[in-house]
């Protein structure tokens, strides 16, 4: 081995016998021509995969929605420098609601223009809207759209003619948007890429191949320059672009599937950023000055099958909540995660930390005793299902040990590979089982919503009226104040009363960002918009 | 005449073997035209090889075979795939049944088995593999013609390491039979064999890009051979400098491999009359070695180049994720988990028929190796 290994030493030293390295990164276009994209102007970022679809219509990961986010626009956006994320215009200049919220009129911008020279109208909205809910296009984020009357019947091919749909344009840059039922944060549904225009006559004219870099066309601050399957993106500045123009010329993302790869890849300078650090290198790479975390907002909860006794008793599912130590956990994953006890995250409306069950190993022996049940070890074993990976194993183990040394429970830990999982939450989910959450839009009905009763989310099978009605009391309420109280009755309802699930911890992501970077986009809900980049 | 197109045929090959590497190294890529110009020339030899080994019949048969073992492989893939437990369009987020049935319809998954099986077997026959399910919009066939070449090149370049250290290092150990020589091949043989290659990867990073063990007393050393293009890149597949280790880490188990299989039959060889002949006949050890053992004790390895080049050329997904390389190794894994229906059939429909392929190149050259062996 080891005269192998000196033997392929000396003959790199042969290849390479005093050429100097340039930072400089030069890449192999598809057409054959070399580029040189120059180390002062270029962005080197790690994208975990090849970007499932570019086309936002079809689109539901988040690689993809990074480069549309940065090549693409929708009528509204979020301010991603403040903590709070407040929305912005964006292709609307600004919107209005009527008094009751069941309808929107938007004012169109007039001096933006499609990469391709087109001005953009209000007619690419409606064309993209439609074309989101046909159900051709078999979109899976339609549902995006289902507060507009008469959207889901469209989609669902109950109504053919989409005149019908609450959507039309009072002129080429008025959008006037009618819904089923009021909505106080509808314009935040705008931000997401799968309500983005669109440009028809593109997608009719070059068919699937539409989001390929020599067909697509965007209005973003960037242009999608080349995308070389299974290795690299890279995105151009948009020097058309209606906005601030990014500082940066290029942003190159390549593909790294494997996170110590990356971290490697960081290490020796061909990136500049890795957005997500291996759990089991934290220890090492924590001590770096690039080390950046940021709380995000994902919550990882454990949920009960409500149908399923014991545990369709509320006394005692209230009981396992309290017998849990949430602090042991967090210290466990020593990962920056923070615990979590309410169902709203830190950085939400109507978050508040006073909400849900404390560990009281006193009260939950308590409320065993008022189930029925002598004390934890009379209760038959309790199955805890999680899907296959390490850090779920290691919770589990946690809240196997932590119930039976406090209550003296039997508990039993099953794992499914990630497929086998979701369809077994699907038919006939665990006892118990580990379920994350992640926003898609940063308000609370995004979390709030996933607990109804007509949540196909849900998995626990429970389901309360009165809880549906806060939620969509909530979701229609336009004064601040009054939302967070319906939000806080609804929560207590949730955690602390009926507890179909128990938050465990509020999620983290770690970055790695070179020190040459400033304004890296870092932001709760991993939306990473790099216009605001500069270099050194 | 016919010996000496034989001769040709083999040395050309070689030669264009050579010329390749050579280009791609150091001229910066290969020209299509050659590549081209390479395929045609090595099948025409493969021809002349079939043809002068009266092995048509037999190939033709073989042909047949292929694309029985085919069609049944393509059956049984599709159907054990519909018994995996979750469908292609799970995800965390559930969805509302409609946007379900929507998704279904388009891709054709709520029309009966029967109807899915023959609508993919037609499309098969006519060379479309279908589209992929997780990369909306890119056809199977897309996919493969993007990552393949790069599991090829990888996958010939370490078939080639494997061959150039693997045989003379068995042959060395044989003819130092019980020697010192011969211990120290073998024991790298067996810790060739034995260490995985997700370590041997990790360790040759430490040592050949990392600068271990300078790193830990001389960084600012370390810092200029980087500077200076002498340590290697860590991982991604651009130059020729980023080929080396890969290929290299992949190359060592089939070197050992191989190694381990040139001793036993040479040591086997050895030990039979007719060289025992050409000793009392007085040639020189190194005579006898090179001219008579090695061509004979070659056989047992060509017997395992054929499973071996399927395998290697197809990619590896230890190396290709640890060094990030752009192959098609990762695609048999991830596709099973992202249930990628058309994906996982077309790899597998792929990978069956290099194997088929290969095992069927190294019958015939079985044949123009040793024109003793009977085909049937």
């Amino acid at each position: 081995m080891k005269i192998l290994l000196l033997f392929m030493v000396l003959v790199s030293l042969l290849f390479t016998a005093c050429t100097k390295r340039s930072k400089d990164t030069k890449i192999e276009l598809e057409n054959g021509e070399e580029m040189i994209l120059p180390y002062k102007e270029t962005l080197r970022i790690h994208i975990v995969s090849e970007p499932p679809s570019l086309d936002w219509h079809k689109a539901t990961d988040t690689t993809s929605s990074l480069i549309t986010g940065n090549t693409h626009e929708g009528l509204v956006s979020y301010d991603i420098t403040k903590e709070e994320m407040p929305l912005r215009p964006a292709l609307a200049e600004s919107w209005e609601p009527n008094k009751d919220s069941t309808q929107w009129v938007f004012k169109l911008r007039k001096d933006v223009k499609w990469t391709d020279g087109v001005a953009f109208k209000g007619q690419h909205v409606l064309d993209a809207w439609m074309r989101l809910l046909s159900p051709d296009t078999a979109s899976e984020y339609a549902y995006f759209l289902f507060a507009i009357k008469n959207a889901r019947a469209f989609n669902e091919g109950k109504e053919t003619d989409f005149s019908k749909v609450g959507v039309s344009l009072k002129d080429d840059y008025t959008l006037v948007v009618n819904l089923a039922r009021p909505m106080s944060f509808f314009p935040s549904l705008l931000t997401h890429s799968s309500t983005f225009p669109v440009r028809l006559d593109v997608v009719e004219k070059h068919g699937d191949q539409w989001t390929e870099a020599k067909n697509i066309v965007t209005l973003g601050a960037f242009t999608l320059k080349e995308w070389k399957h299974d290795e690299l993106v890279l995105l151009e500045r948009n020097e058309n672009y209606y906005g601030k123009k990014p500082s940066v010329k290029y942003v190159l993302a390549r593909m790294v599937e494997k996170y110590s790869t990356a971290v490697r890849l960081f290490d020796s300078g061909k990136l500049d950023s890795v957005h997500e650090v291996p759990s089991k290198d934290l220890r090492k790479l924590r001590k770096k000055p690039e080390f950046t975390p940021i709380q995000n907002l994902l919550i990882y909860y454990y949920g009960f099958n409500v149908d399923k006794p014991p545990y369709n008793n509320k006394i005692l599912r209230r009981a396992i909540s309290h017998a849990i130590d949430r602090d042991e956990i967090v210290k466990l994953l020593d990962g920056g995660q923070t615990a979590l006890r309410s169902w709203i995250p830190k950085g939400l409306l109507g978050h508040d930390a006073s909400i849900g069950l404390r560990f009281d190993l006193e009260k939950s022996k308590a409320l065993i005793k008022q189930a029925g049940f002598e004390d934890g070890s009379k209760l038959p074993p309790l199955v805890i299902g999680f899907n296959t990976n390490e850090d779920h194993q290691r919770i589990a183990e946690n809240v196997q040990s932590q119930l039976s040394r406090n209550l003296g429970m039997k508990v039993e830990l099953r794992n499914e590979e990630w497929k086998v999982y979701l369809n077994t939450l699907k038919s006939d989910p665990y006892p118990v089982f580990r379920l994350g959450w992640i926003a898609d839009y940063p308000d609370p009905d995004n979390f709030m919503n996933l607990m109804t009763s007509y949540s196909e989310n849900n998995r626990t099978g429970w389901g309360n009226q009165e809880f549906d009605k806060l939620i969509e009391a909530a979701a229609s309420e336009l004064d601040e104040s009054k939302r967070i109280e319906l939000y806080k009755k609804a929560q207590k309802l949730l955690v602390e009363d009926e507890v179909p699930a128990m938050p465990i911890y509020r999620g983290v992501r770690n970055h790695l960002i070179a020190k040459r970077i400033k304004d890296y986009p870092i932001n709760p809900l991993g939306y990473y918009r790099f216009w605001e980049v500069k270099l050194k | 005449m016919m010996e000496k197109l034989g001769s040709i045929f083999a040395w050309g090959v070689a030669g264009l073997t050579a010329l390749l590497i050579i280009m791609d190294f150091f001229a910066g890529g290969i020209p299509d035209g050659l590549v081209w110009f390479y395929c045609f020339f090595s099948l025409a030899a493969l021809m002349y090889g079939v043809i002068k080994s009266h092995a048509l019949v037999f190939v033709m048969k073989r042909s047949i075979h292929t694309v029985i073992s085919l069609f049944v492989i393509a059956t049984a893939s599709f159907l054990l795939l519909r018994t995996l437990p979750g469908g292609p369009f799970d995800q965390e987020k559930a969805l509302p049944p409609a946007i379900k049935e929507n998704i279904e319809a388009k891709y054709g998954l709520n029309k009966p088995l029967i109807e899915q099986y023959s609508d993919y077997m037609l499309g098969l026959l006519q060379g479309d593999f279908g589209q992929s399910y997780k990369y909306l919009g890119r056809t199977v066939w897309d996919i493969l013609s993007d990552s393949f070449p790069v599991s090829l090149k990888l996958g010939i370049y370490a078939c080639l390491i494997a061959l150039l250290f693997g045989i003379p290092l068995g042959l060395i150990a044989a003819r130092f039979h019980n020697k010192a020589a011969d211990t120290a091949s073998m024991t790298l043989a067996v810790s060739g064999v034995s260490l995985p290659s997700f370590l041997t990867a990790v360790v040759a990073i430490q040592f050949l890009s990392l600068g271990f063990p300078l790193n830990l007393f001389a960084p600012e050393l370390v810092e200029t051979l980087k500077e200076y293009e002498i340590l290697l890149p860590v991982g991604l597949w651009e130059t020729p400098r980023h080929y080396i280790m890969p290929c290299l880490i992949l190359g060592i188990r089939p070197a050992a491999f191989i190694a381990r299989l040139t001793r036993a039959s040479a040591l086997d060889v050895t030990q039979s009359d007719f060289i025992r002949t050409a000793r009392a006949k007085g040639l020189s050890e190194q005579k006898i070695l090179f001219k008579h053992v090695l061509k004979n004790s070659l056989i047992p390895v060509l017997t395992y180049l054929g499973p071996l080049v399927a395998g290697i050329i197809t990619g590896s997904f230890v190396i290709e994720t640890i060094y990030a390389v752009p192959g098609m190794g990762k695609h048999f894994i991830q596709s099973v988990f992202n249930r990628d229906y058309p994906l996982i059939m077309g790899l597998t429909v792929l990978f069956s028929f290099l194997l088929i392929v290969a095992n069927l190149v190294v019958d015939v050259l079985y044949k123009v190796v040793d024109p003793r062996i009977e085909m049937s």
